[in-house]
C-alpha cells in the first residue's frame, strides 16, 4: 500500500484501534522484522512499534523502555508524557498514520498508550552505516580528505561542520509515494536567491514518482531540459565544495541513501572547477584550469579534426605528416574514418571496464588494453598508430576533466564530431560545432542561463577559467541573491593598509 | 558570525537597467559580426577582380555615407524615435538579404575547399535546416549570445593569420595609389556602401533613450579590422592588376591572407565557415526581431526564413557582378529610407 494513501488515516485516544490501524499497515506478524512490544505505561497498557535491526537495542532499553515502565500510575497527556517521561533528545507526538509509518521505517520508535491521542515518536536510530571516508570521485591533493556517506543525517552534520551558522538552513522534505526518500533542501539565508529556493522546493513538490533510488535519478527529475547532452546540475561528493556552493548562493539538495549532493544553480564553468582550485595559489589553480580547457578542446576536436584532414584535406597537413600517415594507411585493412570510430568506442569500452572490474583484476585489464589493443593492433597493421596517439590524446584530455558526467557528454559529442568529420570534413565539424554552441548557450540552469556569467555578461566573482587571486575575490558571484553579492567590504589583505 | 557583510549593491531597477544594457552590448557584438561578414563578402564578390590597393581605397571611400546614415539614425534615437512598422519591415528585408548573401558565402567556400565533389543544395540545406531548426523555439537573442562568443575566435584566428602573413607582406605593392584606376575604386566603393547598411540600423538595436552603453565601439572595430585585412591583402597580393574573371571563390582565397601554412589555412577556412554561419544565424534573429516588429508584436519563424534563403543562395551571384553592383547599392539606400522614416513618425500625447 503506497504510504501517500495512508494520509487519511489518523490516530484517535482508543488504544485498540490504533494498535489495529499500525499493525494492518506494518503487516503484522507477517513481516518478520516490524516488532511490537507490549508494556505498560502508568499503569496503562502501552504498545511499542519498531523496525527490528534500525534501532539500538540499548537506547530503546534505557531511553524508552525504562523510564516508560517506570512512570507511577496516572493520566498523562502526550506533551506531559514526551516532557515528564522520556529522556530522549528528538522526540514528537503524531496522530497521522502516514507518518508514523515514515519515522518508524526511518529508524524510530512509536508509542501508542490506552488514553493518549496518536502516538509518541521517539529518535532510537541505530542501524549499520558507512563511516566517513575519502571521497571516491572527488580526490585532490591539497585539502580535506572527507566525503559525504549514505546517510542524510551524517552528511548534513558534515556540512554543519564546516558552516557553523544559524543561517544554514535545512529544509526537509520527502520524494516517492510508495516508498518516501527523505530529501532536504540546504542553503544559506539571505545569500541564495529566495526565488531560487522557492523553485528548488516547487521542483521537489511536484515530483509525481514511486521512488527516488539515486541522486541521479533525482537530477532527472529536477534538471531544467532532460533531453539536453550538458548536464545542469553538479554532484558532490565533498562538504568543502558543498560549503563553497552555499557561499556563492547556490542550493543544495541532499537525499538520503545518496553520497553525494546536487547543487542548482550552476554555470557550465564550474564543470571544469577541481575541488582543489581554490586550495592552491592563485597561479597554480588558473595553470591547471587552462590545462584542463586545453584537455577539453582535445578530447572534442583532435580525432574529428584528424579524420577531417586525412579524408577531407591533405592540403591542410604538413607534408612529413601527411606521407607518414598515407604510408601508414596504405598497410590497413580499415580506412581512418571507421579506425577511429571504433577506437573510441574501444578506449569507451576499456573505461567502462576499469570502473566496472573489480580491484584485483585492475592490473589485467591495464595489460589487456594497453598491450593487446595497443601495441598489437598496430603491430598487425590493424590501425594506424598516429590514430592511436590521437585517441590516447583525447582520452587523456577527457580524463583531466573533474566532473564525470561530463566526460560522458563529451565522449557522445566527441563520436558525433568524427562522423560528422568524416563524412562532410570541416564544414561537418563547423557546422555540429556551432549547433552545439547554438544549444549550449541557449540552456538554463533552475531559469538561469548555463553559460551565464560569460554569455550572457553577468556581475562575476573572477574565478571562471581563470583564476583571480583570493583576495580580489571580493565578489560572490550572479548565482547569489544580489543583496549580498560582495563578499567583504574594504580590502581582504586588510594589514597591508598598516 | 554574520556571514551576510555586504550592501544592497543591486535595486531591480539597475538589475532592469543591466539586462538592457547587456542586451544592447550583445546586439552591437553581434551587429559587428555581421558587419564584417557582409564586407568581406562584398569584398570578394566585387572588389578583388581589381585587388590590391583599389579595395583598400574603395572601403575608406564607401565609410562617409556609412557614417551619414548611422548619424541620421543616431539622431532619431536621442529624439526618442523607435522603430516604425515600415522601417523594420525594411530592416527585415535587408536582414533577410544578409542571411542569403552568408548562406551562399558559406556554399562557395565550403563548395570549393571541402565537399568539391558535392552539390551546392547538399551543402546549403542542411545547413539552413538545422540552423534554423536550432534556432527554433529559442529565445530570442540566442543566436546573436553565440556570435559574441564567436567574435573572439575569429580575432583570435585572423591575428594568428595576420602574423604569419605580414613578414611577407610588401608596402612597395601599394604604389602607385591610384594606379588600377579611380572608375574602379568608385564602382567598388559604392558597391562596398552596400555592406555597410548595418550603419543605419545600429542605433536603433543599440542605442537605447536615456541608457549610456558604450557600443559604438564595437562595429567601429570590425570596420577597422577589415580595413586591416584589406591593407594586409593589398600588400600581399601583387601590384598589377589580376588580369580575367577570378571567380569568387579564388578572391575568397586571396582574402584568407593568402595563408602561409597548413594551419593558418586550416584556420582560417574553420573561421570563416562558421562567421558565415554565425552571421547567418545572427541575420535570421535580427529579422525575426524586425518582422516582429513590423506585425506589431507577431512572432515570425525563423525555421521559415532560413528556408526560404536557401533558394536565393542559389543564385550564381559570381556571374551576375554586373547585376550586383546595381543592387547592393540598393540595399543602402533601402536602409537609408529605414533610417529615416522613424523621423517622420508623429508624436503621440
Amino acid at each position: 500500500m503506497p504510504l501517500s494513501s495512508l494520509k487519511q488515516g489518523a490516530l484517535t485516544d482508543v488504544f485498540s484501534e490504533n494498535a489495529q490501524l499500525i499493525e494492518d499497515a506494518m503487516h503484522i506478524p507477517l513481516c518478520e522484522d516490524s516488532v511490537k512490544r507490549d508494556l505498560t505505561v502508568a499503569g496503562k497498557p502501552a504498545r511499542i512499534y519498531f523496525v527490528d535491526g534500525m534501532i539500538d537495542n540499548e537506547r530503546i532499553a534505557h531511553y524508552m523502555l525504562m523510564p516508560c515502565m517506570q512512570t507511577p500510575p496516572r493520566d498523562l497527556s502526550p506533551e506531559e508524557f514526551i516532557h515528564t517521561a522520556l529522556p530522549v533528545g528528538s522526540v514528537s507526538h503524531t496522530q497521522q498514520l502516514s507518518e508514523l509509518l515514515l519515522r518508524v521505517y526511518s529508524g524510530d520508535a512509536a508509542l501508542i498508550c490506552e488514553g493518549m491521542t496518536g502516538a509518541v515518536i521517539c529518535d532510537v536510530k541505530g542501524y549499520v552505516k558507512r563511516s566517513v571516508s575519502k571521497p571516491q570521485t572527488e580526490s585532490v591533493v591539497q585539502g580535506p580528505q572527507e566525503g559525504f556517506t549514505e546517510t542524510l543525517r551524517d552528511n548534513i552534520v558534515l556540512l554543519r561542520r564546516i558552516m557553523r551558522s544559524p543561517q544554514l538552513i535545512s529544509h526537509a522534505s520527502s520524494v516517492g509515494s510508495r516508498i518516501p526518500t527523505r530529501v532536504s533542501v540546504l542553503y544559506l539565508k539571505g545569500v541564495a536567491e529566495e526565488e531560487n529556493v522557492k523553485e528548488v522546493l516547487r521542483r521537489l513538490e511536484g515530483c509525481n514518482v514511486d521512488y527516488v533510488s539515486s541522486i541521479g535519478m533525482l537530477e532527472q527529475l529536477l534538471e531544467d531540459d532532460p533531453f539536453s547532452l550538458l548536464p545542469q546540475v553538479i554532484a558532490t561528493e565533498r562538504p568543502d565544495r558543498a560549503a563553497s556552493f552555499l557561499l556563492s548562493g547556490q542550493i543544495l539538495i541532499a537525499l538520503d541513501n545518496a553520497p553525494q549532493m546536487l547543487c542548482m544553480p550552476i554555470s557550465a564553468f564550474h564543470l571544469f572547477h577541481a575541488p582543489d582550485d581554490s586550495a592552491l595559489r592563485w597561479q597554480y589553480g588558473t595553470f591547471l584550469r587552462f590545462l584542463r580547457l586545453f584537455g577539453l578542446l582535445c578530447a572534442l576536436l583532435a580525432p574529428p579534426l584528424f579524420v577531417a584532414l586525412t579524408m577531407h584535406h591533405t592540403e591542410g597537413i604538413p607534408l612529413s605528416l601527411f606521407t607518414s600517415v598515407q604510408e601508414a594507411q596504405s598497410r590497413m585493412p580499415i580506412g581512418i574514418f571507421p579506425a577511429t570510430l571504433l577506437m573510441l568506442i574501444v578506449f569507451s569500452l576499456i573505461n567502462e571496464a576499469c570502473i566496472r572490474v573489480p580491484a584485483v583484476m585492475g592490473g589485467s585489464l591495464g595489460v589487456v588494453s594497453a598491450l593487446i589493443l595497443g601495441q598489437a593492433a598496430v603491430q598487425a597493421d590493424l590501425v594506424n598508430p598516429q590514430l592511436i596517439v590521437m585517441v590516447a590524446l583525447s582520452g587523456l584530455g577527457s580524463f583531466v576533466l573533474p566532473d564525470y558526467p561530463t566526460t560522458i557528454a563529451l565522449r557522445i559529442l566527441q563520436l558525433l564530431l568524427v562522423i560528422a568529420g568524416g563524412t562532410a570534413g570541416y564544414f561537418g565539424v563547423t557546422l555540429l560545432l556551432f549547433l552545439m554552441l547554438l544549444h549550449a548557450f541557449s540552456r538554463r540552469s533552475l531559469d538561469t542561463p548555463l553559460f551565464a556569467p560569460v554569455i550572457p555578461q553577468r556581475t562575476h566573482n573572477p574565478d571562471l577559467i581563470t583564476r583571480f587571486p583570493v583576495w580580489r575575490q571580493r565578489l560572490r558571484g550572479y548565482l547569489s541573491n544580489p543583496a549580498s553579492m560582495l563578499r567583504s567590504r574594504g580590502r581582504m589583505r586588510g594589514w597591508e593598509e598598516k | 558570525m554574520k556571514l551576510q557583510t555586504s550592501t544592497a549593491v543591486h535595486s531591480p531597477l539597475t538589475r532592469e537597467t543591466f539586462i538592457k544594457r547587456r542586451e544592447l552590448k550583445e546586439n552591437s557584438l553581434s551587429l559587428s559580426v555581421l558587419l564584417y561578414a557582409q564586407m568581406l563578402i562584398t569584398a570578394a564578390l566585387s572588389l578583388m577582380n581589381v585587388a590590391s590597393t583599389a579595395s583598400y581605397l574603395s572601403l575608406l571611400f564607401s565609410l562617409l555615407p556609412a557614417a551619414l546614415v548611422y548619424m541620421l539614425s543616431s539622431f532619431a534615437v536621442k529624439k526618442g524615435k523607435t522603430l516604425t512598422s515600415p522601417a523594420a519591415f525594411l530592416f527585415a528585408l535587408l536582414f533577410f538579404s544578409d542571411m542569403a548573401l552568408n548562406l551562399f558565402s558559406l556554399t562557395e567556400i565550403t563548395g570549393a575547399y571541402v565537399l568539391p565533389k558535392y552539390p551546392r543544395m547538399a551543402i546549403c540545406l542542411p545547413a539552413a535546416l538545422l540552423t534554423g531548426l536550432a534556432l527554433t523555439g529559442k529565445q530570442q537573442g540566442s543566436a546573436r549570445r553565440t556570435s559574441v562568443f564567436l567574435i573572439l575566435f575569429f580575432l583570435g584566428a585572423l591575428a594568428v593569420c595576420l602574423f604569419f602573413a605580414v613578414p611577407e607582406s610588401d608596402i612597395g605593392y601599394l604604389f602607385p595609389l591610384l594606379g588600377y584606376g579611380e572608375t574602379e575604386i568608385l564602382r567598388g566603393g559604392i558597391c562596398m556602401t552596400g555592406s555597410l547598411w548595418i550603419a543605419a540600423a545600429l542605433p536603433y538595436f543599440t542605442h537605447a533613450p536615456g541608457l549610456r552603453v558604450k557600443t559604438a565601439l564595437f562595429p567601429l572595430i570590425a570596420v577597422f579590422v577589415m580595413t586591416g585585412v584589406l591593407l594586409v591583402c593589398a600588400c600581399l597580393l601583387p601590384a598589377p592588376l589580376f588580369p580575367g574573371d577570378w571567380g569568387f571563390v579564388l578572391r575568397l582565397q586571396l582574402l584568407m591572407e593568402m595563408s602561409p601554412n597548413t594551419l593558418t589555412w586550416s584556420l582560417m577556412l574553420i573561421s570563416r565557415m562558421l562567421l558565415f554561419l554565425c552571421a547567418f544565424a545572427s541575420a535570421g534573429d535580427f529579422c525575426c526581431e524586425c518582422l516582429r516588429k513590423a506585425r506589431k508584436g507577431r512572432k515570425a519563424n525563423i525555421l521559415l526564413l532560413a528556408a526560404l534563403s536557401v533558394p536565393l543562395s542559389l543564385l550564381p551571384f559570381d556571374k551576375l557582378l554586373p547585376f550586383l553592383s546595381l543592387a547592393l547599392p540598393l540595399r543602402f539606400l533601402i536602409a537609408f529610407a529605414g533610417a529615416v522614416l522613424p523621423l517622420f513618425k508623429k508624436e503621440t500625447p
